[in-house]
């Protein structure tokens, strides 16, 4: 079976000095099993081409054969760092699209378990911005926030990365006795430990060495691929869903959404660090308004969507998330395209790839961090 | 070819000659212990993940959950160098072609550890998917099975112990990549 | 821009323009042959559409038809818009849109290796998601593999 792209190898025309070289799908700097292609001069990459569909499972196959209900599991495993958000964004979607109203208690305990997700989704990608260029503390302290974080996930539902919590209509468990408490505790330890990871790395003159200036990517490129989350905003635009499209009750907590100039590596870390302490401001204000009462509502065990289409998206760690579903008034969707932010960040490699050392190539992947279940789903 | 046929039947004949020879089964006892002792100690992984048990995976070589105390601290990013491959994710046909390639290219004694309901067989991705490869020992073959979805580190580590207790068992010159092929 | 001042800006270019039920955002339909230069005219002023999100294809096969939606956002005005347009099943042909939004060349990509759909003047069209040498389109509603298990559990 021909893996090797033939055509591509055939045009590639290689002048005198010139080498193909493969970034392979088992790899230590790619995160999972991502290939690229490389023309390589010397130690410069002449051009790159990404490969992708090592992961490809067809979940969007297996959501014309289940339910509304049996397909949230699935959602988890699309990004599996942020499956919180995942599921959000499906419940969401069938919400929307369904006329399904949910409780109070249950949309803040929806948000609660979304930003802290969030926070250790942000704190792993810095641990693995820092291997990626040879550091292997950031990461070890990136898996102990991360630890710290699952303990409080654990407590509630019971997994520790696939959790499979949300429900179309709330959520399935209510919290215990001893979850607010412990996320009294958690927040002024991970503002510490914030601080110590940016000291760590953002304010390192080796870190600062190595990706300032590194893969600029101008505003009307991002947006011209279709680029969101840190990307975009790392190039100049203020974009973020949760403020210009808002969703579930973001409207009612005050942050803000950090934006950078150039649009360089240092600049997409700089973002996601900042946008730690945004969320945890919002997880302070969610805990002082979070009221009593049920956290499920009133849904059918088979839920049916009545006929209809429509599109709707959350903002997730990586980006943009979207379900575009389309309903033939039966209990399972007639078709369920997922827009993954990774699929459109990752196109934007090859064109700010061209000129690099590999070395900062490594760099580049680890600062667009595009995960292969998102791109490939 | 002929040298090395020389030197297998060689090493499958000691264990009989030392069986008839008096106290011969306790040296060739204690030969096996002190060999597997120090294969069993030191399995070094390939570092690849392919899907979610791959975090897990990371998760046990981290702190809370060491595996370096069993003696797998070095993940090796070449087959040549690694003694154990970890399949932690979904495997399709496209990623198959580069798994077996990576299992040929590793050096015996090599060991396979199946993690996760995916590797073991296709998960939840059995019904309805037309690219999932369901189980990847249709592949490879596999020596431990680790189900869950994904398994908690410590499944991880308990595998791991299983394999080494399966290492204990081998005996030098009757192991399946001592086997002539005629 | 509300939906009525949009779907009249359209309209007033584009008379075969028709509005199709969406619950979230205004969607219109188009005949393929008008489709490259609709888009044209979005991207453009003073609509500035200058976002794609996604593009993909619905497999209808009572009609014998299969969807197109495309997908769009302007920063400038806020505002979000649905284009679909209908391919024949079998060997539809349609103008790709990769000069206007380059996004598009993995989206069309993505929908030539799972649905079928040949788009003309793409640069690079290829399979993307499947292996190179794999044969069929496994998206379609027809697809039948011996590698493909349905579920049929009593209670579903």
């Amino acid at each position: 079976m021909a893996v090797g792209l033939d055509s591509i190898i055939e045009k590639s025309e290689l002048k005198e000095g010139e080498y193909l070289i493969n970034l392979g799908p088992q790899h230590p700097s790619t995160h999972g099993v991502f290939r690229m292609l490389l023309k390589m001069d010397g130690e410069f990459v002449v051009s790159a081409t990404p490969v992708i569909g090592y992961l490809h499972r067809g979940i969007e196959k297996i959501a014309e054969n289940r339910n509304y209900r049996q397909f949230m599991p699935y959602t988890d495993r699309l990004d599996y760092l942020s499956s919180m958000n995942n599921n959000l964004s499906y419940a969401i979607a069938v919400e929307r699209l369904a006329g399904i109203k949910i409780p109070e208690r249950a949309e803040y305990i929806r948000v609660i378990m979304a930003e802290l997700n969030r926070i250790s989704s942000h704190i792993l990608y810095c641990g693995f911005f820092g291997i990626d260029l040879g550091a292997w503390t950031p990461l070890l302290f990136g898996f102990r926030e991360r630890e710290r974080i699952i303990d409080l996930f654990e407590m509630t539902c019971g997994a520790r990365q696939t959790y499979n919590y949300m429900r179309i209509g709330g959520v399935s468990k209510d919290l215990p006795d001893e979850f607010i408490p412990a996320l009294k505790e958690f927040i002024p330890y991970m503002k510490k430990k914030t601080t110590e990871m940016d000291n760590l790395l953002g304010k390192n003159p080796i870190f600062i060495a190595r990706t300032k200036g590194i893969g600029k990517v101008s505003k009307e490129l991002a947006i011209k691929y279709g680029a969101s989350g840190h990307v975009l905003r790392s190039s100049g635009v203020k974009f973020d869903v949760r403020k210009d499209d808002t969703y579930s009750i973001y409207d009612r907590f005050e942050f803000e959404i950090p934006t950078t100039e150039n649009g360089d590596s240092l600049d997409k870390y700089r973002i996601r660090i900042e946008e730690i302490g945004q969320s945890i401001r919002i997880l302070e204000q969610a805990m002082k308004q979070i009221p009593d009462g049920d956290i499920m509502a009133d849904v059918p065990y088979n839920l049916t969507v009545p006929k209809g289409e429509m599109y709707s998206r959350t903002e997730n760690p990586r980006g943009e998330l979207g379900f575009y579903i389309v309903s033939d008034g039966t209990d399972k969707p007639y078709r369920m395209k997922i827009r993954a932010p990774s699929f459109s960040n990752v196109h934007l490699v090859p064109e700010v790839a061209k000129g690099l050392l590999i070395a900062d190539l490594v760099a580049l992947l680890a600062a667009f961090d595009a995960l292969p279940p998102e791109t490939d789903r | 070819m002929e040298e090395r046929n020389f030197k297998m039947a060689l090493l499958e004949r000691v264990p009989a000659i030392l069986e008839k020879v008096p106290c011969g089964k306790p040296i060739d006892d204690m030969v096996n212990m002190v060999y597997n002792w120090g294969r069993r100690n030191s399995v070094w992984p390939l570092l690849c993940g392919f899907a979610c048990c791959a975090i897990e995976m990371m998760s046990a070589c981290a702190s809370r959950f060491d595996i370096a105390r069993f003696g797998s601290e070095a993940f090796r990013a070449s087959p040549r160098q690694a003694d154990l491959i970890i399949v932690s994710g979904t495997v399709n046909f496209k990623i198959g072609e580069c798994l077996k390639r990576l299992y040929a290219q590793m050096a015996e004694p090599k060991y396979v550890i199946a993690m996760g309901s995916c590797a073991v067989s296709g998960g939840p991705f059995y019904y309805d998917s037309y690219s999932v490869v369901k189980g990847v020992d249709k592949i490879i073959p596999v020596d431990v099975y680790l189900a869950g979805c994904p398994p908690r580190p410590d499944a991880l580590l308990h595998a791991l112990m299983t394999l080494q207790k399966k290492i204990d068992k081998e005996r030098i010159g009757k192991n399946r990549w001592n086997k002539r092929y005629e | 821009m509300s939906d009525e001042e949009l779907l009249k800006t359209i309209q007033e270019k584009f008379k075969d323009a028709v509005r199709i039920e969406n619950k979230g955002n205004l969607a219109v339909s188009v005949n393929k042959n008008e489709i490259l230069s609709l888009i044209t005219f979005l991207s453009g002023e003073p609509l500035l559409f200058d976002w794609m999100n996604f593009m993909t294809a619905v497999d209808k096969m009572e009609s014998g038809t299969m969807e197109l939606v495309y997908q769009f956002y302007s920063f400038s005005n806020k505002t979000k818009l649905t284009v679909k347009t209908e391919v024949s099943r079998d060997l539809g042909v349609v103008d790709s849109v990769c000069g206007i939004y380059p996004t598009a060349e993995w989206h069309e990509r993505e929908v030539y290796d799972l649905f079928g759909i040949i788009f003309k003047d793409h640069p690079d069209l290829r399979r993307i998601m499947m292996p190179d040498g794999f044969t069929g389109h496994p998206m379609r509603k027809d697809y039948k593999d011996e590698n493909l298990v349905r579920l049929e559990s009593p209670w579903q």
